[in-house]
C-alpha cells in the first residue's frame, strides 16, 4: 500500500523509536467520552454505576446513579441545564431504572418497592422515548412491566416487535420473551436465542410457573 | 400507608424526576434524514462549515473549530501536554493516540493547487501521503459540493499555457532531488526510486517528523500542480505556506525549473490497481464479543460512532451527525448499543446485521459490509449504497473483519 523509500522507512522507524507520541494502538477510548470518562466526576460516577450494573451489583448501581443524578441537578443557576447536563441526567436515571426494574424495586426499603418499579417504569418509557426506541430500553421496559401480570402483555408485544426486527438487544431480553410466549415453538426459539447469546447458558433457564 | 407512599412518590419526585420528566431537550432526539430536512449550503464558505473541514484542517480561511469538535486540535494539546487532565490520563492518552496528529494545513492552498484537482480529489480521495495513517474522508459529496468548495479554496486560477521556451532538464531535475535529500520525505512511485542522501539543510527533529508524515507521493504532483505554482513552492516553501515543514533547499531557479520539469514530464508507471483481500473463512472456535469490541469495535469505530449521553452530547459523525453526515444513531460503545441498530435512509432505527439488498455485497450483514466496502474502496472502486468504514482510515486487517464475520455467524455472542 504504502511505498516508502528505504530511507524513508528508516526515518519512520526512527522516528517511531525516538518519539513517545507515535507507538502501537491500544484500544482506544473514543475521544469525546474518554476525556469526559477519566476527568470529570459526574461522568465518572454514571459509567461505575454502568459498571456495576452489568456486573449485577444493583444496590450499589442505584447508588451511584442516585448520587449522580442528585450531583448533575435539573436546575443550573435557576435555569432548565443545559442538554449536555441533560444527556448526562438521562444517562443516570436510566441505570437507576435498570437497577429498579432488576431488583423490582427494591432499591430501597422493601415495602417501597412497589412504587420504585412503577417509577422505574415510567421513567424507561420517557428514556426509550427520548431514544427513539431503544431497544435496550425497551427490552428492560418490558422486563420491567413483565414483573406484574397486567403488563405481561405490553410487555410480549414489545419483545415481539424487537425479535421480527432483529433488534432483540441480549440473551435475557430472548429468555423473558421466551417466558412470555404460549407458543412452545417460539418458547424454544427464545430459549435457543438465548444460549446463543448469552455469556452463561445455564442462565436460559425457563422459570415454572409461580416461579419467581 | 398511602399516605406514606403518597410522600414516597413526592420525593422520588423531586430527586429524579419520578413521572416522566420533561428533558431538556426540546425536538425529539431523533433526527435522521426522514424526519429532518437537512439543508446543505450551496456556497464554498457554507459547504466547508457543513462538511466540517476545521475539525481537523486548519488554514484557507476556515474558522477554528470550538474545543470538543477539533480533533487535529484536541490531539495536538495531548501531544504537547496542553491538554488539562491528570498526568497519567494524560500519559496513557498520548500513547494511545497514533492517528490525526498531523493534517496538511490549507494555507494559501489557493495560490498552489488547481482548483479541478481539488474538486476531483474532494468527490473521490485517494491515498495521497504514504507517511500518513489516516487520509482525506470520503465524504457525501456531490459533483456541485465538490465545486464550490474547490472554487472557495482556489478563486482565481489562472490556467497557465505551457511555454515552449522551457529550457529546464527533466534528468538534472532529478540529479538535483537526488542530491538535496528529498527522498528522506518524499516517495515517487511509479519510476526507479530516488537515491537516498542526507537533507542539507538543518531541520529539527520535530520538522522532520511531520514532514514525513506528511510529504505527498510525487506522482501526484502533476495533478495538483501549475509549473510556476510548483517552481515558486520549491523556491520558497514557507513564503507559499508558512509553517509547512517542507524545508526551503536554496535552490537557484535554474534547479527548481529542471525538478519542476522532472516531475511534470517524467514517464511514469500506470498505477497498479490494489487488489481487494479475499475474505477469510469464518472461524470455528468460539469468537466473544469482548474479542471483537477490543480489536474492532472499541479500538477503531467507537470514536465516530460513540456514546452521546457520555460525551456532551456528540456521539460522533457516526452517531448524532458531523462531516456533513446527519445523525444515523450508530452507536458502537458496548454491546446493548451496538444491538440498538440505526437509522435507516427513512429515519427508522434497523438493526446493524440486516442483510444489504443488493450489489456486490448482497446479503451480507450491513455492519461486516462496510468494513469489506473500505477494501473495495482502496482498490479504486466503490460499493453501491455502503459507505467504506473506517472513513478516512485503513481498511481493517482481514483477520480483523474475520473476526466480526464470525461472531455474527456464531449468533452475536455477549
Amino acid at each position: 500500500m504504502k511505498h516508502l523509500s528505504r530511507l524513508s522507512r528508516f526515518v519512520i522507524a526512527g522516528a517511531i523509536a525516538a518519539s513517545p507520541l507515535v507507538v502501537v494502538s491500544a484500544p482506544a477510548l473514543a475521544c469525546g467520552n474518554s476525556y469526559r470518562y477519566e476527568i470529570d466526576p459526574k461522568t465518572n460516577m454514571i459509567v461505575k454505576a454502568e459498571e456495576a450494573l452489568s456486573e449485577g451489583d444493583y444496590a450499589q448501581a442505584w447508588k451511584l446513579a442516585s448520587n449522580a443524578t442528585g450531583q448533575i441537578g435539573k436546575k443550573v443557576e435557576g435555569k432548565d441545564a443545559p442538554g449536555e447536563l441533560a444527556a448526562l441526567r438521562a444517562r443516570s436515571l436510566r441505570v437507576a431504572a435498570i437497577a429498579a426494574v432488576r431488583t423490582k424495586g427494591e432499591v430501597g426499603s422493601k415495602k417501597d418497592a412497589g412504587v420504585y418499579a412503577t417509577w422505574a417504569v415510567d421513567q424507561l418509557r420517557v428514556l426509550s422515548a427520548r431514544e427513539g426506541g431503544n431497544p435496550y430500553l425497551q427490552a428492560r421496559l418490558a422486563e420491567g412491566l413483565a414483573h406484574k401480570s397486567e403488563g405481561q402483555a405490553e410487555a410480549l408485544d414489545i419483545l415481539k416487535k424487537l425479535a421480527s426486527d432483529d433488534m432483540m438487544p441480549d440473551g435475557q431480553a430472548w429468555l423473558l420473551y421466551a417466558q412470555l410466549q404460549n407458543d412452545q415453538k417460539e418458547r424454544d426459539r427464545g430459549v435457543e436465542q438465548c444460549k446463543l447469546r448469552a455469556n452463561d447458558p445455564n442462565t436460559c433457564k425457563l422459570k415454572a410457573p409461580g416461579e419467581g | 400507608m398511602w399516605v406514606a407512599i403518597t410522600a414516597l412518590w413526592a420525593v422520588l419526585g423531586a430527586f429524579f424526576g419520578a413521572t416522566p420528566e420533561p428533558f431538556a431537550s426540546p425536538t425529539p432526539e431523533v433526527a435522521g434524514p426522514g424526519d429532518a430536512i437537512v439543508v446543505r449550503p450551496t456556497d464554498g464558505a457554507g459547504l466547508v462549515q457543513f462538511y466540517e473541514c476545521n475539525r481537523c484542517h486548519e488554514g484557507g480561511g476556515l474558522t477554528a473549530p470550538t474545543a470538543d469538535k477539533g480533533c487535529v486540535a484536541c490531539h495536538a494539546r495531548i501531544e504537547s501536554g496542553n491538554f488539562e487532565a491528570p498526568d497519567d490520563v494524560l500519559h496513557r492518552w498520548q500513547t494511545n493516540i497514533v492517528d490525526l496528529i498531523a493534517v496538511p494545513s490549507l494555507t494559501s492552498v489557493g495560490q498552489r493547487l488547481k482548483r479541478d484537482w481539488v474538486r476531483d480529489f474532494l468527490k473521490k480521495p485517494h491515498d495521497l501521503r504514504p507517511g500518513l495513517t489516516a487520509m482525506m474522508p470520503r465524504f457525501a459529496i456531490d459533483d456541485a459540493a465538490a465545486t464550490a468548495i474547490a472554487s472557495w479554496l482556489v478563486p482565481a486560477e489562472n490556467v497557465v499555457a505551457e511555454d515552449a521556451r522551457w529550457l529546464a532538464w527533466p534528468s538534472r531535475g532529478r540529479r538535483v532531488m537526488e542530491t538535496r535529500g528529498c527522498a528522506t520525505c518524499h516517495a515517487l512511485t511509479g519510476t526507479t526510486p530516488l537515491a537516498m542522501s542526507p537533507i542539507l539543510v538543518p531541520l529539527k527533529k520535530e520538522e522532520l517528523e511531520r514532514g514525513v508524515m506528511l510529504a505527498p507521493d510525487l506522482r501526484h504532483v502533476r495533478e495538483r500542480f501549475q509549473r510556476p505554482a510548483l517552481i515558486a513552492w520549491l523556491l520558497d516553501p514557507a513564503k507559499q505556506k508558512p509553517g509547512t515543514p517542507m524545508p526551503q533547499l536554496n535552490l537557484s531557479r535554474a534547479e527548481a525549473e529542471d525538478i519542476a520539469a522532472y516531475l511534470l514530464e517524467v514517464p511514469l508507471a500506470v498505477e497498479e490497481p490494489k487488489e481487494v483481500p479475499g475474505r477469510l473463512p469464518v472461524l470455528e472456535r468460539r469468537v466473544t464479543f469482548k474479542e471483537v469490541s477490543e480489536r474492532v469495535f472499541h479500538r477503531v469505530c467507537w470514536h465516530c460512532h460513540s456514546e452521546a449521553d457520555l460525551a456532551l452530547g456528540d456521539g460522533g459523525p457516526g452517531n448524532t451527525g458531523g462531516f456533513g453526515f446527519v445523525g444515523r444513531r450508530v452507536n458502537l460503545r458496548d454491546y446493548p448499543s451496538i444491538m440498538a441498530g440505526g437509522l435507516d435512509d427513512q429515519g427508522q432505527r434497523k438493526s446493524l446485521f440486516r442483510m444489504v439488498e443488493s450489489g456486490p455485497l448482497k446479503d451480507t450483514p450491513k455492519i461486516l459490509a462496510h468494513l469489506l466496502a473500505r477494501q473495495v474502496e482502496e482498490a479504486g472502486g466503490e460499493v453501491p449504497g455502503v459507505r467504506g468504514m473506517p472513513l478516512g482510515l485503513p481498511s481493517m486487517p482481514a483477520s480483523d473483519i474475520q473476526l466480526v464475520e464470525s461472531w455474527i455467524a456464531q449468533g452475536r455472542p455477549e
